[in-house]
């Protein structure tokens, strides 16, 4: 089993799933549950042969240790989240198109993560974005889609022109050789650096490229979301990771003008990741819809990514790299359980929910344990990356990206509450009242993605052994471990002692949940309201506006798509010029255009000869 | 069995004159011809014949090489196709049709260049009589005041380069021009440019494309962005690229017209609610950017991008025009859902649509990145990305079109089949067949880009340049 | 204000035209090397293929072209091909016409002509019916030939037209000839392609310059350029006079 075949028959089983999908849609999708597991195990089982290459048709790959690990995540987003296929198939206007899509997107980002040349790069991430761009429109917003490619062509673009820039130069598409190859160039190496990154931030969702994603993530079906937040944007972080680590940025940029030891241009993307963490955490703050506010968590998180893989040291680093990990699997878990709510609920605007708790227990927990991780709380995974990131960041003295790291965690708090409270706390609305837990085979996904954020909180170190293999491969220091415990210059951290802590207060607590006197259940209309009568249960539910107060401080913040919009317009009105002039159908105007060129051309030969 | 070349004009000229006689089999006169050269044009001699049996830089001369072999067959094949698609549309211009193919294979066959002038003017007044198609008389009489004053500045252009060389044989004309200094040179230069440049849809020639273009059905428009097209841009790569290389400073004018033209076609299109005429601004830019290409001299790549936009408008065209023959509406806002249940037409558009974007696996790429090299590796940083800007307008429009066509639904609403607009059938079977085996060959020839691209110029370059600028089979551990 | 800016660019353009046209082909002088072996001195002297020596009226057998009229050699024989594209132009005119025709507006009625003209266009038309064909079968002795041959036979037609309202030509019968006419010219270039291995190549032997029977294929053409001109035009005519355009 080689990456070859591996590639081949999960594109081989898109074909399949396609076509069984037009005879039953429900077994179609149970082909991608199928496809996608394979890929995860056979790609697992790949351990052996990393170190290696091989080819297919004109596409080379390198099997790294590094590619292995981002495979892995995403396969595992996918694999997890096409169990949740086969329900909402009745949903979707193309289930054979989307089954198929589901699965090509997949195969391609195996290409991406493996890639030996930049040929194979590109192919396989335009592969990536046409097919989950074409899902997405089968959602809930044509825009959305638009919007998605667009930015991501504005990226790809940029990083084509990349890739040719250094072919010209170098005279080699091979990674490593291109990228190698620019030390001799500097004034170029910045261009490259600049607009190869830029796929890559594009596809992150850093500011400002960041505007797709609520659009994307919030509308895109249901099944689709997870894939996009917990998979797609770590291909980006790929690309930013081969910006500092294939392309030696530090080397080449080490004697340009730098901050505290970080070149300009590599600070200047982490200012970017910096202001992608405020500005994901006050947008997803405003939110009413859980998907756009797990979608800007997914930007913020992003932010933190990028400027811990950006750091290229020994501690920031690994956090970068973990959260990676951590970030997908709770960005999955949480749209997942998101999806298991709207699945029976048929709506995820988070003002029209409430009370969910007593009806769907398991997917609650699914959901409280996501978001603990995603704020960066012990003893969920999400922390140890966050702590290792601000070890990083303060051990470097990076004052000004510290201090939105730490408000982005801050913020966090409040933004992974507000869904929870809305959806699952509180009252329930009365139309839920009769609605029961999801199937076992949606709950099954979302169960083993929370069983992995308890896993890489409780035994980080799992993890981190590959991390510093990761490391090791790319010349840089790996992470301090130590049995369970993780090194640093600051401290230590024993994440299984903290989860013990942990555990031992949840218990303690729990015993005097038990112990006390039961709590009287009310009514939820059996209020006091000075004699007024109440009628609308939805009003009395805490769910819509939570953050009234704090949202007013940045009420008036400028929209960054509507920059995207103004460019848009320009385009068009440079396009009406271009067609009042020259496209009218006066023959006469037409030929004293065509004089005036030649009068034109021939002065201008004359002038310029 | 190899024949003359000649017979790829002879044949379908003598054909339209019977089809006068013989009206009322004119259609199957007409597809014998279109499939007599479609299957003749294999099997040509290549190389330089002579008519008339006068030595050739005196007489008229006929040049097969690697460069109009590669236009022919893809005018003919193409020809075949848009038959095909649409037959039914075509039949009442038969000797019209058959007269417009002759003339162009001859303008891509021709050596000289008063010849080249006949055969222009052929082939246009078979375009003027097609646009008429259109009923929309203002814009055909548009077109051919435009073309008529083209054609003359062509003719007067060459008169002054015949004064000064004695000669109307191409090759024997390089030469002598070779002896001629620029300033000589500039005026008729310019005047055969702007000859050329009206068929070959360069502005400020190209005002008559949104009349002629825009109002074209499935197969007036087919004939008129795929297979007039690319013969225009074959006469100008030849042309520009080997007869009249441009020094510098026409060179200057040459290019920025074409870039600007690139442009201004791309806005223009990002503007555009209707289908036809987002596709005709497409053609204009993809014909702005092959004439930069030839007038720089990266002949390879330039047919590359003819070749690629053919085809991908080949499939578009004929789409577009059924599609505003069934419902009465040519704004794509108001198609949404169109593809529901023509699945496999709409996925020949999409991979016609995606390979004029340039996007990978499909042959569009193989054009793209052959355009990039050849600038980047010249060390011109300005037209690639001009190029590349290009693309992601082009990207956004064409993007918008399919999600339209595919998914039909409210903003904040589920994609949902209720909501288009219709489920006609947009082609007949044997017309859905051909834009399949269309779409498969861009597919193909993208898989395989190194195949498609020895069989366009098999000895490794067309007119003397270098050929391929990239190799996609980059061997193990190593470059090209 | 639109009119003045126009015109002043179109005098502009004409400026420099002409300024372009004498630094061309500087009025005043020319590179004598580059027109040394020019085509026209070429066809002027009948040699293309191999020298022959002087060319004398009435004498010199199987000359190159064997027509004595300069114009017409060039014309019907060594760019033979360009005038087979001129022929089909005016092919496709014609076809483009009659396509047309039939969707505008119908005829008029058409005026009663004079008594002078109805009864003279009787002598008149045969009279020009006959110098149209004298001109384009002598298109090889003298000047003239084929087109101006068959706008005489065409104008011909028009006088009949002019002279009585009820006349009508049969469409019909000039849209064969024409058909008839183009095919001969194209089957007397591939019967040359078989018979000399060249298209339009002049397979019949040349004669004497100067007499009738001269010039091999060259009064052939002619006289089918002028029946296919002479039947395109009046074809041409027909539709625009026709009430209703049978095809």
């Amino acid at each position: 089993m080689n990456l070859n075949l591996i590639i081949i028959i999960t594109t081989a089983v898109a074909l399949v799933a396609y076509l069984v999908s037009k005879v039953n849609d429900k077994a179609g999708a149970a082909m991608t549950v199928v496809g996608s597991l394979f890929a995860l195990i056979a790609v697992f089982l790949l351990r052996d042969s990393i170190g290696t290459e091989i080819t297919l048709l004109y596409f080379n790959f390198n099997l790294t240790v590094t590619g292995w690990y981002f495979a892995l995540v995403m396969l595992m987003a996918y694999s997890m989240t096409a169990f949740f296929n086969p329900f909402w198939m009745k949903k979707l206007i193309y289930p054979a198109g989307y089954n198929f899509l589901y699965l090509l997107s997949m195969a391609g980002t195996l290409g991406v993560f493996f890639a030996k040349d930049f040929i194979t790069l590109f192919v396989f991430w335009e592969t990536v974005v046409w097919s989950s761009a074409f899902i997405i429109q089968m959602g809930k917003s044509r825009q959305a889609a638009y919007v998605y490619y667009v930015i991501s062509a504005i990226g790809s673009m940029a990083t084509l022109f990349a890739i040719m820039f250094a072919y010209g130069t170098t005279g080699t598409f091979v990674i490593n050789d291109a990228f190698g190859g620019l030390a001799a160039y500097p004034g170029r190496a910045i261009v490259i650096f600049v607009t190869f990154i830029a796929a890559g931030m594009a596809k992150i969702g850093i500011f400002p490229f960041h505007v797709w994603l609520p659009f994307a993530h919030g509308s895109a079906p249901h099944t689709f979301s997870p894939v996009l937040s917990g998979g797609l944007v770590k291909m980006g972080a790929f690309v930013a990771l081969l910006s500092v680590t294939a392309f030696p940025a530090y080397k080449i940029f080490g004697g340009m003008a730098s901050f505290r030891g970080i070149p300009l241009p590599i600070y200047f993307m982490m200012a970017l990741g910096a202001i992608s963490i405020v500005v994901g955490t006050l947008m997803a703050i405003k939110q009413e819809d859980a998907k756009k506010l797990l979608a800007y968590s997914s930007v913020a998180n992003g932010g933190y990514i990028l400027i811990g893989l950006l750091m290229l040291d020994q501690v920031g680093f690994a956090g970068g790299l973990m959260h990676i990990v951590n970030h997908a699997v709770a960005s999955a878990a949480a749209f997942l359980s998101i999806a298991a709510v709207a699945y029976r609920t048929g709506t995820t605007k988070m003002s029209e929910m409430g009370g969910m708790i007593h009806r769907m227990p398991i997917t609650y927990v699914v959901y409280l344990i996501a978001i603990i991780s995603m704020a960066g709380i012990p003893p969920m995974g999400g922390f140890v990356s966050k702590w290792l990131i601000f070890q990083g960041l303060a051990d470097k003295g990076l004052l000004f990206i510290a201090a939105t790291a730490f408000f982005g965690s801050i913020g966090s708090f409040l933004y992974v509450f507000r869904p929870l409270s809305a959806v699952f706390l509180g009252q329930t609305f009365t139309r839920d009242l009769n609605k029961k837990e999801v199937g076992v085979f949606m709950l099954f996904p979302m169960v083993v993605l929370t069983l992995l954020s308890l896993l890489t909180g409780i035994f980080p170190n799992i993890f981190l052994r590959v991390v510093t293999e990761i490391q090791t491969s790319l010349g840089v220091l790996p992470v301090t471990l130590a049995e369970n415990t993780i090194v640093t210059n600051n401290g230590f951290l024993d994440a299984f002692k903290v989860f013990i802590v942990f555990g031992f207060g949840f218990a303690i607590a729990f015993v005097l949940f038990i112990a006390r006197r039961k709590s009287r259940r009310v009514e939820l209309m059996d209020t006091y309201t000075s004699a007024e009568f109440i009628h609308t249960r939805e009003l009395l539910h805490y769910s819509h506006s939570f953050y009234a107060p704090f949202e007013r401080l940045y009420e008036k913040a400028p929209d960054t798509m509507k920059l995207y919009h103004k460019a848009a317009v320009k385009i068009s009105e440079i396009g009406n010029f271009a067609e009042a002039i020259f496209f009218g159908i006066k023959p006469a105007r037409t030929v004293l255009l065509v004089m005036g060129t030649v009068l034109i051309g021939i002065i201008a030969g004359g002038v310029l000869s | 069995m190899m024949f003359n070349p000649v017979l790829l004009i002879a044949i379908p000229l003598g054909l339209a004159f019977i089809a006068v006689i013989f009206k009322k089999i004119q259609k199957w006169i007409l597809a014998l011809g279109i499939i007599v050269n479609a299957v003749l044009v294999f099997f040509v001699e290549k190389g330089e014949t002579a008519i008339g049996g006068f030595k050739i830089p005196f007489g008229i001369s006929l040049v097969l090489d690697d460069f109009s072999a590669a236009g022919v067959i893809l005018i003919n094949i193409l020809a075949l196709a848009a038959i095909v698609i649409a037959f039914k549309k075509a039949e009442k211009f038969a000797p019209v049709i058959l007269a417009g193919l002759a003339g162009m294979n001859g303008m891509i066959l021709t050596g000289d260049l008063f010849n080249l002038f006949v055969f222009m003017e052929i082939t246009a007044i078979s375009a003027y009589i097609l646009s008429s198609e259109g009923r929309k008389p203002a814009q055909s009489f548009n077109y051919l005041v435009i073309g008529s004053v083209g054609s003359v500045f062509y003719l007067l252009g060459l008169i002054l380069l015949y004064n000064q060389t004695g000669t109307l044989n191409m090759v024997l004309m390089t030469e002598k021009t070779g002896f001629l200094e620029q300033t000589v040179l500039l005026l008729p230069v310019l005047l055969i440019f702007v000859g050329i440049a009206v068929e070959a849809k360069l502005l400020p020639m190209a005002g008559w494309v949104r009349g002629v273009l825009g109002n074209s059905n499935s197969y007036t428009g087919v004939m008129f962005a795929s297979v007039y097209s690319s013969a225009a841009l074959f006469v100008f790569g030849r042309i520009f690229s080997q007869v009249l290389v441009p020094g510098t400073t026409v060179g200057i004018v040459i290019i920025t017209i074409a870039l600007v033209t690139f442009a201004a076609g791309q806005a223009s299109a990002f503007r555009s609610k209707s289908l036809r005429q987002v596709l005709l601004y497409s053609s204009i830019a993809q014909s702005g950017l092959a004439a930069a290409l030839f007038a720089t001299g990266f002949v390879f790549p330039a047919v590359l991008v003819v070749v690629n936009n053919a085809i991908g408008k080949l499939i578009m065209f004929s789409a577009a025009g059924s599609l505003e023959e069934k419902y009465g509406t040519d704004d794509y806002i108001g198609l949404g859902g169109a593809f529901n249940k023509n699945t496999l037409t709409g996925i020949a558009f999409t991979i016609a649509a995606l390979s004029l974007t340039g996007l990978p696996l499909l042959f569009g790429f193989y054009a793209k990145l052959n355009v990039l090299a050849a600038y980047l590796n010249q060390g011109t940083f300005f037209v690639p990305a001009v190029v590349l800007l290009g693309t992601i307008v082009e990207g956004a429009y064409f993007i918008k079109i399919l999600i339209k066509l595919w998914a039909p639904g409210k903003e904040g609403e589920w994609a949902d089949a209720d909501q288009s607009v219709g489920d006609k059938r947009i082609f007949s079977y044997t017309g859905t067949i051909a834009v399949i085996l269309a779409a498969v060959l861009v597919v193909l020839s993208g898989l395989l880009p190194d195949t498609a691209g020895k069989l366009i110029a098999p000895e490794g370059g067309l007119l003397g340049d270098d050929g391929p600028a990239i190799s996609l089979l980059i061997q193990k551990g190593g470059d090209q | 204000m639109k009119r003045v800016f126009a015109g002043l660019l179109a005098v502009a353009f004409g400026v420099v035209l002409l300024l372009g046209i004498s630094a061309s082909t500087g009025l005043f002088s020319y590179n004598e090397e580059l027109l040394d072996d020019s085509a026209a001195s070429h066809y002027i002297a009948k040699d293309v293929n191999g020298d022959t020596g002087e060319i004398i009226f009435g004498e010199t057998m199987d000359a190159e072209t064997g027509s004595a009229n300069m114009v017409t050699s060039v014309i019907a024989n060594y760019r033979s091909f360009d005038t087979l594209g001129e022929v089909t132009v005016l092919f496709l005119a014609a076809l483009g016409v009659s396509l047309l025709a039939g969707s505008m507006d119908k005829g008029r009625k058409r005026r009663k002509s004079g008594f002078i003209l109805k009864v003279s266009s009787g002598i008149l038309f045969p009279l020009m019916l006959v110098t149209g064909i004298y001109i384009f079968t002598h298109g090889h002795l003298t000047p003239g030939g084929g087109f101006p041959g068959g706008s005489m036979i065409a104008s011909s037609f028009l006088l009949l037209y002019l002279a009585d309202e009820n006349f009508r030509a049969n469409v019909r019968g000039f849209k064969i000839a024409e058909g008839i006419a183009g095919t001969l010219y194209v089957v007397l270039g591939i019967i040359g392609l078989l018979a000399g291995g060249y298209f339009l190549i002049n397979f019949l032997p040349t004669g004497v310059v100067g007499n009738l029977f001269s010039g091999g294929i060259i009064p052939i053409v002619y006289v089918i350029i002028g029946l296919k001109v002479g039947s395109e035009i009046t074809g041409i005519i027909t539709d625009m006079f026709n009430e209703e355009v049978k095809a």
